[in-house]
């Protein structure tokens, strides 16, 4: 059973840090939480593990908080390594403790490929990890075409992310009343504002007029170790 | 044929050496040609997400460290044994890191539809054969079915054939040398 939360931290486990899509997603969710009186606070996970200090800081604030929010992005079907890094620390943390305080642990994923299906594996992980620490496991959120939104504000977008800013607002709510998020914001953030099609097809244009900026379009496609390839 | 092993264990008192050890010797034996990794002792910073190795020199990792070396490594191998303890049912953070900075420069950033799903399309002709061998303390069904789909994902979106398998610490080590001698089997090492 789940507590009503007075602390929420959101953990950003995006190399990119503010600029990432993580972080739009995670902030609309922890706006909206600081909205109904619970307090707030974020860590950028590319910020918090270069140093011990900066460890023990990230730790202080994961003591302090009722509710956890990890947001990041798929990277090789998986979370990145420096979120794993932060499980992995957390788990060793809580390992040496001798009496626990009740948290929840809720995730949001966000993958760059259209489909929100990739990151089914990413959000067991977050869910095995709340299962071996003992944290109440609120839920998670996944959505594909992540590379859409890219750090900007949500609330900025309009309605090329109605459908994800629908399910992270139902998300807040059930989650600000200490419960799990609800199967209508999962199925919710999984919709691609727009076709498939079409996020196919701007995104390998994008990667063409990206690419021209200080490389050829032919340049993609070098493959510098083809001489020693077996 | 030419391996190369990725050790991500945690450290020098691992199970996941014992694996490796066993790996390495059987290969050696059979006549392969092995190349070890313990990436601990590795400087490898984490992959910054920046593109760079698909927009700014593509197929290389722009960060200059052992990481930038792997795509080269894995290229001039047939296998790729990628060892580690599985924590809550996937990689080591020690063997992600090596992962998420190989990873993109042996692909394409354009999109491609397998098997009805979108991933990105491969650089080189292919890619070796993916093997990996994961580390639980105890069975756990759920760790090690997420691992093992998880491996198998992997092997989709690096447009090749995975193959995993579980060892548990408490496994004797003539059960350990037996799992590892029947994934390589399974994995077709001859």
């Amino acid at each position: 059973m789940m507590q009503k939360p007075t602390s929420a931290a959101l953990l950003v486990g995006s190399p990119k840090g503010p600029n990432s899509t993580s972080n739009s997603l995670g902030t609309f969710v922890l706006d909206k939480l600081h909205e109904k009186g619970i307090a707030t606070e974020k860590a950028y996970l590319c910020q918090n593990l270069s140093s011990e200090e900066k460890k023990a800081s990230l730790l202080r604030l994961v003591d302090q908080s009722d509710l956890i929010i990890l947001a990041f992005p798929l990277y090789v079907d998986c979370l990145h390594s420096q979120a794993i890094e932060t499980l992995e620390l957390i788990a060793e943390h809580e390992k040496g403790k001798c009496q626990k305080s009740k948290k929840s642990f809720a995730a949001i994923a966000n993958s760059g490929f259209p489909e929100a299906i990739h990151n089914s594996k990413a959000l067991e992980v977050c869910r095995l990890f709340a299962k071996q620490v003992g944290f109440d496991w609120a839920g998670g959120l996944a959505m594909g075409g992540g590379g859409m939104i890219s750090g900007q504000p949500l609330a900025e977008m309009g309605g090329q992310v109605r459908n994800q800013t629908k399910a992270l607002g139902i998300a807040a709510e059930a989650l600000a009343n200490g419960e799990p998020i609800p199967d209508s914001a999962v199925v919710s953030m999984s919709k691609l504002g727009f076709p498939r099609w079409m996020y196919l097809w701007m995104g390998n244009r994008g990667w063409k007029q990206q690419a021209k900026k200080s490389i050829s379009v032919k340049e993609l496609y070098n493959q510098p170790c083809k001489e020693i390839h077996l | 044929m030419k391996a190369l092993v990725l050790n991500g264990s945690e450290n020098e008192e691992s199970t996941v050496n014992t694996v490796s050890d066993y790996l390495v010797d059987f290969l050696r034996i059979e006549n392969h040609k092995v190349d070890v990794i313990v990436l601990r002792d590795e400087k490898i910073a984490p992959c910054l997400g920046c593109f760079g190795c698909w927009l700014k020199t593509p197929g290389k990792c722009v960060i200059n460290d052992a990481g930038s070396d792997l795509p080269r490594k894995i290229l001039q191998s047939n296998f790729v044994f990628l060892l580690t303890p599985v924590t809550f049912g996937m990689y080591s953070s020690q063997l992600k890191k090596a992962i998420d900075r190989y990873a993109c420069p042996l692909l394409l950033p354009f999109f491609q539809k397998i098997n009805g799903e979108v991933h990105h399309a491969i650089r080189y002709d292919k890619n070796p054969k993916l093997v990996a061998i994961g580390v639980l303390p105890t069975l756990d069904e759920e760790s090690e079915n997420n691992f093992n789909t998880l491996v198998s994902r992997n092997g989709i979106n690096l447009h090749t054939t995975a193959f995993s398998s579980i060892v548990y610490m408490i496994d004797k080590p003539d059960v350990i040398k037996q799992k590892v001698i029947s994934t390589l089997s399974k994995a077709g090492v001859q």
